[in-house]
């Protein structure tokens, strides 16, 4: 750690700083006195009593005394006083002093804009999959949180519980397991697993590990990337499965166990679009024992306030959520960010994020065009076809996996009464997680259904494997992007299997598949990862709660949230688009005071 | 090449000899040689010149005289006032080793005197500066009577009297003083042909007497004598026609010795107040320069008071006026204490934090202009959230409250504040 010490003495070198109006920068009610050398201790107190003053202590530098002055006694009187005495040397206000600027040793801490923006170019990842964006990289010097300024008031968060309610944490990362929340036997991996209903809330996908590292990677330990709040116990609340699915029942499960577990602060990089009374009741349950809930603002680069695009828990309207916008390196709004005038509170950098990532994450790719196995009980129902799909505003042709071979989304149907299988088998062998993902296009009769398999093996998964997912109805003309996760099939070759079961009472066009990859992951300690999004603006500000928490211990959830929103910095992209138009800042919210309440005056008998 | 030129001077005189073809002009003149057939003498320069008349500079003298001396009898000596010796201001054949020269008229200005003496033949060197000398020009011409216009007698009611000064230049400044020294200026004209008229700065009552001087661009003279004695009976008291109540503003209140501003005073009248209809229990006396004065009660016993006033001077003293106002004291300012609900910063619960108690009488005050009292951490968890007030007026009196610590924006060295609190108040009693 670098830390550059002010003197902040000089501004107090003449007197005149009295006169002033300004805030003081030094002990109230407090001086320093320094006597002859040859003036013996018990003349010195003799002194100081004298002046109706009393002596705290004796300092090492030899004549030297801190001195308590009367009660109201004006303070350059009283060392104007002490100066009349021809035993004194010298006497001055006790001054207080302040580091100027913290910077930690981290290795990668030149590439975390948001804590420190040098116009740095944000370059790829270390051992993680994802590669930077190129838009605002590199952006503008000054554009962040101002954090090497409040690590000057604090850096140690250790008294601060935070609750990462997402995919889990890799809680032996190597720049994470020392800042793991402590569960003691109950919770020996530092949390719990909602997702699946176990005690060990490993990250599996990387999205939660990225999260928990933005929040509170070790600072100043030399290697990686350091968190905003360096020594934060963080909480592995896993409710996301690999695949970054979950069920209200896990989210709210997790709030509760976190909120039953004393963490102060729930970070929420997850959210979603309908309004859902269960996940309300958790978020008031959190409310109700002071735990505020910082929630990402979503990806869709939609209006929350719109009553068609809202974003929970964004749109809860409990005061104990604060919900966060992304900011790109220059501080624009990323194109991709949602936002709302009421709904959305601040800004915090969410663009080309480098953190901690769970392990080597792959993509295993197949393509769609050739080479997969059909079987039909029934008419020929699988085939090939490219079709052309509108795809930010371009045509792109996709080799698609399709059901009738001669899918043209008009008049073709499939077959009525067939049960029919597309799968391709793949090695799993050396992951620890998989994630299928593809986009479907489809539409299809009532009662018909288009399913995922799985299998051990290599044989067709088919209705004798494992029912991975399953839909029907139609996708209204868009094909839906589609995760699944696949990580019980890991540790050895398995089938992957489409399956078109259709019965008598009708047909429809069918399905269109395209763009499958499988998501890998293999745990591992020392990787970081480059990644995008609110989920990323999230924890900057999450951190800064813990921050907050930390430094005030008697904060409310109300406190903190006021901190974070008066103390931002007025930042022009977000005017308009989020309730209080300012960008999160560490410095300033550590600064901000809020105005004393409660004032009275009255006349005593 | 040294040897060569000697030779080419003595070439030269030996030319001047021949073209002057006076050879027994030669046997006449007085000088002689230093050695058969070498050179003429050469003149020899002043060593000092000092100032004979003036004796002192700088002077209102254009044509000084000098004296220069260790020069040579018969030798032309000149002055000049340039280190070259080409301008030329007076010049005397020495009689003796010292010789006066009155220079010619003289610029205004500041002059160093040169010297060089010169004999049939040449010419001695230009000497350094050997004296000094400023010209400032044509003294300013000092008044030699004045005499009373307004009014025409002494003594008058007068007290900004009107003289006519006599005997000056027109162009002048002239200025009158009331002492000797003429340190302190009651009045000053620009003299208009031999006259000046000035009209004097008041006045205070008794016998004045008048000096002058005369300033113009060469200097100031020196001050005159007394050249007229004014006495200025001064005015009868005046009456105070109002008492406004000045600190506090309003009755009752808690100060035992308000003070109240006097409307229709006259200069020089001492200004008295009392509690009573017969003007015999003084309270309260101030010395009036203008039409207002402040006068402050002695501590008054608790009670309303009356309050009438009349006013002395050196020609006596006015009527005891009506009553002009009335206090009521009503006794010491309670104790208010002002609380609030502690902040949870630690930074304001902390050494350099604390609390800003902001007061006024008026609603909706600015915290930037108002009185403030600070009440800092001292020790322990938190900083006191509680401050008594003893001096507060009678009526209501505002608050707000505002936290502070030490805490700084980068770049800034002045601790961070909140904003005030809501206002809240109290009403006394």
């Amino acid at each position: 750690m670098i830390k550059i010490f002010l003197v902040l003495g000089f501004c107090f070198s003449s007197m005149d700083a009295f006169s002033k109006v300004d805030k003081p920068h030094f002990i109230k009610g407090e001086i320093l006195v320094k006597y002859k050398s040859s003036l013996s201790a018990a003349a010195q107190i003799n002194s100081i009593e004298r002046e109706g003053a009393k002596r705290i202590t004796k300092l090492t530098n030899k004549g030297w005394n801190r001195v308590k002055l009367q009660a109201d006694k004006d303070l350059q009187t009283a060392i104007d006083d002490f100066k009349n005495d021809p035993n004194v040397e010298y006497a001055q206000p006790n001054y207080i002093y302040h580091k100027l600027s913290t910077i930690p040793d981290d290795a990668l801490f030149g590439q975390q804009w948001g804590l420190k923006n040098t116009a740095q170019t944000v370059t790829a990842s270390v051992s993680g999959l994802d590669q930077p964006r190129s838009d605002n990289n590199p952006g503008v010097a000054r554009k962040d949180m101002g954090l090497q300024y409040a690590w000057d008031k604090i850096t140690n968060c250790s008294s601060v519980i935070v609750a990462v309610v997402d995919t889990g944490i890799n809680y032996d990362q190597d720049d994470l397991a020392a800042n793991m929340w402590d569960g003691g036997l109950t919770y020996p991996k530092h949390g719990y697993n909602f997702a699946d209903s176990n005690n060990d809330p490993k990250d599996n996908n990387g999205h939660g590990t990225h999260v928990a590292g933005t929040i509170g990677a070790v600072g100043n330990n030399s290697i990686g990337t350091t968190g905003v709040c360096w020594g934060v116990k963080l909480m592995a609340v896993k409710v996301l499965d690999a695949a970054g699915s979950g069920t209200t029942a896990s989210v709210i499960s997790g709030v509760n166990f976190a909120v039953d577990n004393g963490a102060k602060v729930i970070n929420m990089s997850i959210g979603g679009g309908v309004f859902d009374a269960a996940y309300s009741t958790a978020v008031s349950y959190a409310q109700t024992n002071n735990v505020l809930v910082v929630a990402a603002a979503g990806n869709e680069s939609a209006n929350n306030e719109n009553v068609s695009t809202p974003t929970y828990p964004c749109n809860f309207t409990q005061s104990n959520v604060v919900c966060v916008a992304a900011l790109t390196q220059n501080y624009s709004l990323a194109t991709y960010s949602n936002y709302g005038a009421t709904s959305v509170d601040v800004g915090a950098p969410g663009t080309n994020i480098l953190n901690t990532w769970a392990g080597f994450s792959s993509k295993l790719t197949s393509t769609l065009a050739n080479g997969w196995n059909f079987a039909t009980n029934g008419a020929a129902a699988w085939g090939y076809k490219s079709l052309n799909f509108t795809i930010g505003g371009a045509t792109v042709a996709k080799s698609c996996l399709v059901n009738p071979p001669n899918f043209n989304y008009s008049s073709a149907m499939y077959a009525n009464n067939i049960n029919a299988t597309a799968w391709k088998s793949f090695n799993l062998t050396p992951y620890n997680a998989a994630v299928l993902n593809f986009s479907a296009l489809y539409d299809l009769s009532s009662n018909d259904y288009f399913s995922v398999y799985a299998k051990s093996g290599t044989l067709d998964p088919g209705p004798t494997g494992t029912l991975m997912d399953s839909y029907t109805g139609s996708s209204a003309g868009s094909a839906d992007p589609i995760s699944v996760n696949i990580s019980s099939f890991i540790g050895g070759t398995s089938s992957i299997g489409f399956n078109l079961e259709t019965n008598a009472s009708g047909v429809d066009t069918g399905v269109a598949l395209f763009d499958f990859s499988i998501d890998t992951l293999v745990f591992a300690n020392s990787n970081y990862n480059v990644i995008s999004g609110t989920s990323m603006a999230t924890p900057h500000v999450t951190g800064l709660a813990a921050m907050l928490f930390a430094l005030n211990p008697n904060y409310t959830y109300a406190d903190v949230a006021a901190s974070i929103k008066n103390g931002g910095v007025a930042t022009a992209s977000l005017s308009g688009k989020t309730s209080t138009g300012k960008a999160a800042s560490a410095i300033g919210s550590v600064n901000y005071i809020n105005k004393p309440t409660g004032g009275a005056a009255v006349k005593l008998p | 090449m040294r040897s060569n030129m000697k030779v080419s001077i003595i070439f030269f005189l030996s030319m001047l000899t021949l073209v002057s073809c006076k050879p027994e002009v030669l046997k006449s003149n007085p000088f002689t040689f230093n050695k058969p057939g070498g050179a003429p003498i050469s003149p020899t320069t002043g060593t000092a010149i000092v100032l004979i008349s003036p004796a002192t500079t700088p002077e209102y003298d254009s044509t000084p005289t000098v004296e220069v001396s260790g020069v040579v009898v018969d030798e032309t000596v000149k002055i000049y006032t340039n280190s070259s010796c080409t301008v030329e201001v007076g010049s005397a054949v020495a009689s003796a080793t010292t010789v006066s020269i009155t220079t010619n008229p003289l610029p205004i200005g500041s002059f160093s005197f040169y010297t060089k003496s010169v004999n049939a033949f040449t010419s001695s060197p230009c000497s350094s500066a050997l004296g000094a000398y400023q010209y400032l020009g044509i003294p300013p011409t000092m008044a030699t009577s004045m005499t009373l216009q307004t009014p025409v007698s002494s003594p008058g009611t007068v007290a900004t009297p009107t003289i006519l000064l006599s005997g000056v230049v027109s162009g002048e400044t002239v200025k009158i003083y009331t002492d000797s020294l003429c340190a302190t200026i009651y009045g000053s004209a620009t003299a208009s042909g031999t006259t000046a008229v000035i009209t004097t700065i008041q006045l205070a009552p008794g016998a004045n007497s008048f000096y002058t001087n005369t300033t113009n661009a060469a200097g100031t003279s020196a001050c005159s004598a007394a050249l007229l004695t004014y006495t200025y009976t001064g005015l009868a008291p005046a009456t105070i026609t109002a008492l406004t109540l000045f600190n506090p503003t309003t009755t009752p209140n808690y100060d035992s010795t308000p003070t109240f501003t006097a409307t229709g005073s006259s200069n020089g009248d001492s200004v008295k107040i009392y509690t009573d209809v017969g003007c015999t229990a003084l309270v309260g006396t101030s010395a009036a320069m203008t039409s207002t004065v402040a006068v402050t009660s002695s501590v008054l016993a608790v009670g309303t008071y009356s309050f009438y006033s009349k006013s002395t001077n050196t020609l006596g003293t006015s009527t005891c006026s009506g009553v002009l106002a009335t206090y009521n004291y009503v006794g010491v300012a309670p104790t208010v204490e002002v609380s609030w609900t502690a902040n949870r910063e630690k930074a304001v619960n902390m050494a350099g934090g604390g609390y800003r108690v902001y007061y006024s009488r008026s609603s909706g005050f600015d915290i930037t202009t108002a009185s403030f009292v600070d009440v800092p951490y001292i020790s322990g968890p938190t900083t006191p959230v509680i401050k008594n007030f003893t001096n507060l007026l009678y009526g209501t009196t505002y608050f707000k409250v505002d936290a502070y610590s030490s805490f700084n924006a980068p770049g800034s060295t002045t601790g961070s504040a909140s904003l005030p609190s809501t206002e809240f108040s109290v009403s006394l009693p």
